[in-house]
C-alpha cells in the first residue's frame, strides 16, 4: 500500500527535475565581445575582434561566427566589413583611408562591433566612439641629443586642428623581435610630446631606426600610432664571415687535407690489391695458353 | 693423395653438408623470411605515417634503430679483428673460423647501416649526404669510413675465396647449375695454385688484413666521436672511442662464438671447428671482457666522482633501480662477469658454456648500447615546459621492434644464403700445409 503511494511522488520529482535540466540546457549563453581599435600610421583603421562565452566555468573561443562591424552617424549606419572569427575567436577587420565614415554630431566617430548569436549564443554589440587625432613626427637635436617629437591634433568636428594636451605618448624603436620604449610623455599645451632618442642604438646597415609614436587605447582615442624612419649614427656593422671553419660551410684546409690522405691512402692500397688480382689472373690466362700451345 | 686431390675431396664433404637443407633449416628459413615480410610490413607504415609511428619525439631523436646500428657495426669487428690479426700472426688454428668471422663482418656492415636509413625518415634526402655533406661534421666521417670499411671487407672476403672458388670451378663431382658455375668461373678467375699466384695472393690478403684493423678501428672510433664530440652527459667523453672499440671486439668476438657452435652443431663440422677453437677465441673473449669491464668502471666512476649536476642526473637515472638500474647492473655486471666466469674457471669451460657466456655477451652489450643512447637523451639541458611524458620517456614502438627484428633475421638470412654459395670452412687453405714464415714483413 505505501509502495504505490509512493510511486507518483516519484514520478513527480523525476519530471520536474527532466523539466529543469531541459531548462537549463537550453538557456542562451550570452557571448564576451571584445573589440579593440587601432588607427594606424597610413590612416587604416584596424578592428581585433575576440568572441567567446563562458560555459560551465570555462572560456570556450566562439569559432566561425560572422561579426559586423558599423559605422554609425548622424545619417545612418554603414556597414564597414563582415569578418568571421578564427578557431581561437578571433578576427581582424582592416578598413582603409579611402572609406568615407559617417561622423556624428561632434565630429567623432562611434563604431559598432555586432555579432548575430546563434542557437546557443545569444546576440552582443559592442561600440567603440573615438575621436580622429592626427599624430605627426619630427625629428631634432637639442643640447647635442638627439630628440623625436610628437603632435597630436584633432582631425574632424567643430575643433578640427586643435592641439590636444595631456595625452599620453610612447615612443617605441623597432627591434627584431620586439618593440623597444624609450619615452612616454604626456603633451603639452602645444600638443607635443618629444623624447630622446637612445644614444647608442644600432640600426639597419645603413643606421636607419623605425621609431613608432604611439597613443596606447585611449578612452577617447583608441589607438593612434604614428611610423618614421630616422637615420641614425650607428649602423649595423656585421662582421666578415669566418673562413673555413669547424662552425662554417668550408672545412678548415687541415681537416681536408687529413680526409683526402687517409682516403687515398686507403684506397690506393685497395687498388694496388686489385692489381694484384688481376695480375693472378693474367699469370693464369698466360699459363693455360703454355699448356694449350 | 696430393693437395688439390685432397682439397677437392675435402670440398665436396662440407659442400655436400650445405647443399641439401634439413628441415630444420628450412624451417628456419621460412621463419626468418616471414620476420623480413612483417619489418617490411612495419616499414611501409612508417614511410606512409612517418616517423610518428616510432616511439621517438622531440627528446630521444635516436632509438633503438641507432641501438641497432652501433651493435650491428660492433660485430662487424669479428671478421677485421680477429681474421685480420691471426692472419698477420700466422695462427695456422684460425682456418677453420676465418671465413665465418668474414662472413659476419660483411653482412653486419651491409645490415647496419640500413638504421640509420630508417631513422632518417626523408630517405629522399640520402643523396644530400654525399652532394651537401660537411666535412667537419662526424656523421659525414661515418658515412665515408663505413663504405670504405664495407668496400674492404667485401674485397678481403672475396680474396679469401679466390683459392675456393677455383676448386669449385675445377670441381667436377659437385652438381651445380650452369649459371652457378658460371659465376665461380668468374669469381675463381684463373687462380690455378701456382708459385707466383699464392706469393701475390698472400701479399695482396696481407695488405688488407693490415688496412682492414685500423679501418675497423677508425669506423668505430668514429660512431664513438658522434657522441662523444657533442656535449651531452654520458656522451662527452675522451675514453669514448676506445671504448666503443673494446666492446666492438668483445661482442663481435662473442658473435663469432655463437657462429662456431651453430655451424659445428648443425651441419655438423666437429672436426674442423674443435673445442681448441672455442677455447682459443674464449680466451680471447676472457680478456676482452676484462678490458671491456676495465673501461666501463673507469667510465662512470669518473663522470659519477666529478658530480657535475647535469652528468648525475644521467648517472643516477642509470644507477636508480627504478629506472634504469636494474639493465646497466645486467649489462655491467652480467655482461663482464659471466663470460669471464665461465670461460675463465678451467672446470667451467666448455664448448657449450663458453657459447652461452657469449650470448649473455651479446644480450648485454645490444643493452649497454640502449642504455648509451636513451637516457642521455631523456635528460636535456633545458627540459620542454609541460612536456609530453612520452618526451620524457622513451619507449619503442611496435614498428622499431619489428624492424630489429627483421635485422636480426636478414643477418640469419643472409648467412644461409652466403653458405649455399661459398664454403664456409676455408678448404683450400685446410688442405695446405702449414705456413712456416716467422715475421709478418716476411709476407710483404
Amino acid at each position: 500500500m505505501r509502495r504505490t503511494k509512493i510511486y507518483p511522488i516519484i514520478f513527480l520529482l523525476a519530471l520536474i527535475s527532466g523539466f529543469g535540466y531541459n531548462a537549463k540546457a537550453d538557456e542562451l549563453v550570452s557571448p564576451q565581445l571584445g573589440a579593440a581599435y587601432v588607427k594606424l600610421t597610413d590612416g587604416t583603421r584596424n578592428f581585433s575582434i575576440s568572441l567567446s562565452a563562458r560555459i560551465d566555468d570555462k572560456r570556450v573561443n566562439i569559432t566561425d561566427a560572422p561579426v559586423m562591424v558599423y559605422a554609425a552617424g548622424e545619417t545612418g549606419k554603414k556597414l564597414l566589413g563582415t569578418v568571421k572569427t578564427s578557431s581561437t575567436g578571433k578576427a581582424v577587420l582592416n578598413v582603409g583611408p579611402d572609406i568615407s565614415l559617417p561622423e556624428n554630431k561632434d565630429g567623432n566617430y562611434t563604431f559598432e562591433v555586432q555579432y548575430g548569436g546563434n542557437t546557443k549564443v545569444t546576440s552582443a554589440t559592442k561600440t567603440i566612439q573615438v575621436q580622429d587625432v592626427s599624430l605627426t613626427m619630427t625629428f631634432g637635436e637639442k643640447d647635442s641629443v638627439k630628440t623625436v617629437s610628437v603632435k597630436v591634433v584633432t582631425l574632424k568636428g567643430k575643433g578640427a586642428n586643435t592641439a590636444i594636451k595631456a595625452v599620453p605618448v610612447e615612443f617605441y624603436i623597432k627591434r627584431l623581435f620586439c618593440l623597444y620604449r624609450f619615452g612616454g610623455e604626456k603633451t603639452d599645451s602645444a600638443g607635443i610630446s618629444t623624447a630622446a632618442l637612445p644614444k647608442k642604438m644600432p640600426g639597419d646597415t645603413t643606421g636607419n631606426l623605425v621609431v613608432i609614436a604611439r597613443i596606447v587605447e585611449n578612452d577617447d582615442y583608441g589607438t593612434v600610432e604614428t611610423i618614421q624612419n630616422f637615420k641614425g649614427d650607428n649602423p649595423l656593422i656585421i662582421e666578415p664571415k669566418a673562413k673555413r671553419g669547424l662552425g662554417d660551410t668550408d672545412a678548415p684546409l687541415w681537416m681536408v687535407y687529413t680526409l683526402l690522405v687517409l682516403l687515398s691512402g686507403v684506397w690506393c692500397h685497395v687498388i694496388y690489391v686489385i692489381s694484384l688480382v688481376v695480375r693472378i689472373n693474367m699469370i693464369g690466362k698466360r699459363a693455360r695458353r703454355k699448356l694449350q700451345s | 693423395m696430393n693437395q688439390p686431390e685432397l682439397a677437392q675431396k675435402t670440398l665436396v664433404e662440407i659442400v655436400s653438408r650445405f647443399k641439401k637443407p634439413s628441415a630444420l633449416s628450412k624451417g628456419l628459413f621460412t621463419f626468418f623470411a616471414l620476420v623480413i615480410l612483417w619489418a617490411a610490413y612495419a616499414f611501409i607504415t612508417q614511410l606512409m605515417k612517418g616517423q610518428i609511428v616510432t616511439g621517438m619525439r622531440d627528446y630521444v631523436v635516436w632509438g633503438i634503430y641507432d641501438v641497432n646500428f652501433i651493435f650491428f657495426i660492433g660485430i662487424s669487428y669479428a671478421g677485421a679483428m680477429i681474421s685480420g690479426i691471426l692472419h698477420l700472426l700466422h695462427a695456422e688454428w684460425r682456418k677453420p673460423i676465418i671465413r665465418i668471422a668474414e662472413m659476419i663482418t660483411v653482412i653486419s656492415v651491409i645490415i647496419g647501416p640500413v638504421f640509420i636509413l630508417v631513422e632518417m625518415g626523408r630517405l629522399d634526402r640520402i643523396f644530400n649526404i654525399f652532394m651537401h655533406g660537411r666535412i667537419q661534421s662526424p656523421i659525414l666521417w661515418d658515412v665515408v669510413a663505413i663504405t670504405t670499411y664495407l668496400s674492404c671487407s667485401i674485397l678481403f672476403l672475396y680474396l679469401a675465396l679466390i683459392k675456393d672458388y677455383a676448386l669449385l670451378r675445377d670441381n667436377t663431382e659437385l652438381k651445380m647449375p650452369k649459371l652457378q658455375r658460371y659465376f665461380y668461373r668468374k669469381l675463381g678467375a684463373t687462380y690455378a695454385g701456382l708459385p707466383e699466384q699464392k706469393k701475390l695472393l698472400e701479399r695482396a690478403l696481407t695488405i688488407m688484413s693490415a688496412i682492414i684493423i685500423p679501418l675497423a678501428v677508425l669506423v668505430h672510433s668514429v660512431l664513438a666521436w658522434i657522441f662523444g664530440m657533442t656535449i651531452r652527459p654520458g656522451w662527452h667523453s675522451t675514453i669514448f672511442a676506445p671504448y666503443f672499440v673494446i666492446a666492438a671486439v668483445f661482442s663481435g668476438t662473442a658473435v663469432l662464438i655463437i657462429a662456431m657452435w651453430v655451424f659445428r652443431k648443425f651441419y655438423n663440422l666437429e672436426e674442423y671447428i674443435t673445442e681448441m677453437h672455442f677455447k682459443y677465441i674464449g680466451t680471447i673473449l676472457l680478456v676482452l671482457a676484462a678490458l671491456y669491464g676495465y673501461f666501463t668502471f673507469s667510465e662512470y666512476l669518473t663522470v659519477w666522482y666529478g658530480s657535475q649536476s647535469w652528468e648525475l642526473e644521467v648517472i643516477y637515472k642509470l644507477f636508480n633501480l627504478s629506472y634504469y638500474g636494474v639493465w646497466f647492473y645486467i649489462a655491467a655486471f652480467g655482461g663482464v662477469l659471466i663470460p669471464m666466469i665461465l670461460v675463465g674457471f678451467p672446470f667451467l669451460r666448455s664448448i657449450n658454456t663458453i657459447t652461452i657466456g657469449s650470448v649473455i655477451a651479446v644480450v648485454c652489450m645490444w643493452i649497454k648500447r640502449y642504455l648509451i643512447i636513451i637516457p642521455t637523451l631523456e635528460t636535456p639541458l633545458l627540459p620542454l615546459q609541460d612536456a609530453r611524458p612520452e618526451y620524457a620517456h622513451y619507449s619503442a614502438s611496435w614498428v622499431e621492434w619489428s624492424l630489429t627484428a627483421g635485422g636480426m633475421a636478414t643477418f640469419c638470412l643472409f648467412f644461409m644464403i652466403f653458405m649455399k654459395f661459398m664454403p664456409i670452412i676455408p678448404v683450400a687453405d685446410i688442405s695446405e700445409a702449414p705456413e712456416h714464415k716467422d715475421f709478418i714483413s716476411e709476407k710483404l
